[in-house]
């Protein structure tokens, strides 16, 4: 939502009729979602007063998608570190402003580059919002969870009650119909399910992060979900190898097929090794941008037309959006984490040595 | 637009980082416990309900033999009770019977005695009856009549009656 409101700030300097845009706009943000008062103002401050002609408004709204070295919290924007390895030197800053004055990095279309070359720095370790909101995630995952340990350390035994119950719900429905159902090895499963726990309430959580006003959605970057994906291939993998040995493993690229098909279906099954991950970080991904552009387009269709006529319409849609959004958040949390199951229980087959081999 | 579909090294390894990480306290800090917790809350609900179906079980089971001891004493009760009656009925026309006979004896004595009591009464009378004839006889008479000769006379004039 606040990608919006930085247009809005960057229109500040234009015309009355920009004005009125805007403060039609900010009452249509407080319908669409429960925007915090705060940030319709404080965002002014913070941006560059410069006009986007209204060719270009789209491209400025996408380019306010993808990661920044700061975050608007309470109409503050506060400034995340900036640590950079080049060279075997790691450098490190507070904000963007103590990296200027440095004199060694210097901003060039929002991503940082050395003033020397003009290059980026080979590795840049710097704090965006992305890993910021994963950090608010974190934590708010983990009071919640010790909240509802202590509850259950206090009675034992007795029926859950309001945010246990909640957590509750969701923990046991991952526990037996997600992970239980879908890896046939019960070893393995009590193995892997604080895996699929975390990974769904952390999905939920930087989902639902997204849709606060001030806040940005960590998942709709395809670096946060690619990592998250490559964990899952290890998960799958490695859950395969330990549980049906590596030799059922290698068969496994087979497919199954006679040898002779070997060439092919060895090509094939090695894609289809990277390509699961690969689609989970991908539906994840364009799920989570999807939302987020439609909004923005919706918005940015008032300062297309420079009309205060469309602002109903943008800000029925968005509502509507918004909704949906809500949905699609739980709904890709537990995609992510069922078909990480799924594929996990597919890998192992029916090759389970162990205990499980008796009752075949 | 340009970087929205770029990966990013740093991102990627901070997530990394910080999905590692955190997966491991949690599984430390929350899921173990709180799986511990459910399990053990499992258990205890289903050791509770197993115990409930035991005792629901041996309840059913307590009932039955109650039902059926009921029953039982029920016909028990009944076949008394018919017993009871019957004797009850036998000592009655045992009773009724034995009035019954007492009755007929007294009777029969009753109307032995009456003959008795008539014969004596009739012997009397007739002692009397002739007795008295003769004293009216000697009276009205006047004449010593031998005592047996008259009676001889009287009594054959009796019988004559009788007879008639």
């Amino acid at each position: 939502m606040n990608e919006s409101q930085h247009l809005l700030a960057s229109n500040e300097a234009a015309t009355t009729e920009h004005q009125a845009v805007e403060a039609t706009t900010a009452t249509a943000e407080h319908s669409a979602a429960p925007a915090n008062e705060a940030n319709a103002h404080v965002t002014e401050a913070h941006a560059e007063a410069h006009d986007v002609p209204p060719a270009e408004v789209f491209t400025h709204l996408f380019s306010e998608l993808g990661d920044h070295h700061g975050i608007v919290l309470f109409g503050h924007v506060a400034d995340l570190p900036l640590i950079f390895v080049d060279n075997g030197k790691v450098d490190f800053y507070t904000s963007e402003h103590s990296m200027e004055a440095a004199g060694t990095y210097t901003m060039h279309k929002g991503h940082p580059v050395k003033k020397v070359d003009s290059n980026p720095p080979q590795l840049d370790l710097s704090v965006t919002n992305y890993v910021f909101f994963q950090w608010v995630a974190m934590l708010l995952i983990f009071v919640v969870m010790r909240l509802v340990v202590g509850k259950y350390k206090k009675n034992p035994k007795k029926a859950p009650s309001g945010l246990q119950n909640a957590i509750e719900a969701l923990v046991v429905y991952m526990r037996d119909t997600v992970v239980y159902a879908n890896i046939p090895v019960k070893r393995a499963a009590d193995r892997l399910l604080p895996y699929f726990l975390t990974v769904f309430f952390f999905i939920l959580t930087v989902n639902l992060l997204g849709m606060v006003p001030g806040g940005h959605t960590a998942t709709s970057s395809l670096s946060v979900t690619g990592a998250l994906a490559i964990i899952a291939f290890f998960v799958i993998n490695v859950t395969a190898v330990q549980e049906a040995g590596v030799g059922a493993w290698f068969k496994h690229l087979l497919g199954g097929a006679p040898i002779g098909l070997a060439p092919i279906m060895i090509v094939v099954e090695v894609l289809g090794l990277f390509v699961k991950p690969f689609a989970l970080a991908m539906r994840l991904f364009a799920n989570m941008s999807a939302g987020h552009m439609i909004l923005l387009v919706l918005m940015g269709l008032i300062f297309f037309f420079k009309s205060i006529w469309v602002a109903p319409a943008s800000v029925l849609f968005a509502l509507f959006i918004n909704c949906l959004e809500l949905l699609v958040i739980f709904l890709q949390a537990y995609i992510f984490t069922t078909l990480t199951a799924v594929f996990t229980g597919l890998a192992i087959g029916d090759h389970a040595h162990g205990e499980e081999h008796a009752h075949h | 637009m340009d970087g929205f579909l770029s990966v990013s090294p740093g991102v990627m390894i901070w997530t990394l980082i910080n999905f590692i990480v955190f997966m491991l306290v949690l599984a430390k800090f929350a899921w173990k416990p709180l799986i511990g917790s459910l399990s053990e809350r499992e258990h205890a609900i289903q050791d509770a309900i197993s115990r409930a179906e035991d005792a629901n079980l041996r309840a059913q089971q307590i009932l039955k033999e109650n039902e059926e001891k009921m029953a039982k004493s029920q016909q028990e009760m009944m076949e008394i009770v018919r017993e009871g009656r019957t004797q009850a009925q036998a000592q009655i026309q045992k009773a009724l019977d034995e009035a019954e006979l007492v009755k007929k004896a007294k009777l029969a004595e009753a109307t032995a005695e009456i003959q008795r009591e008539r014969d004596v009464a009739m012997q009397s009378l007739r002692t009397e009856v002739s007795n008295l004839v003769v004293m009216a006889t000697e009276k009205i008479l006047k004449e010593k009549v031998d005592a047996v000769q008259q009676k001889k006379v009287v009594d054959a004039y009796i019988d004559e009656i009788q007879k008639n």
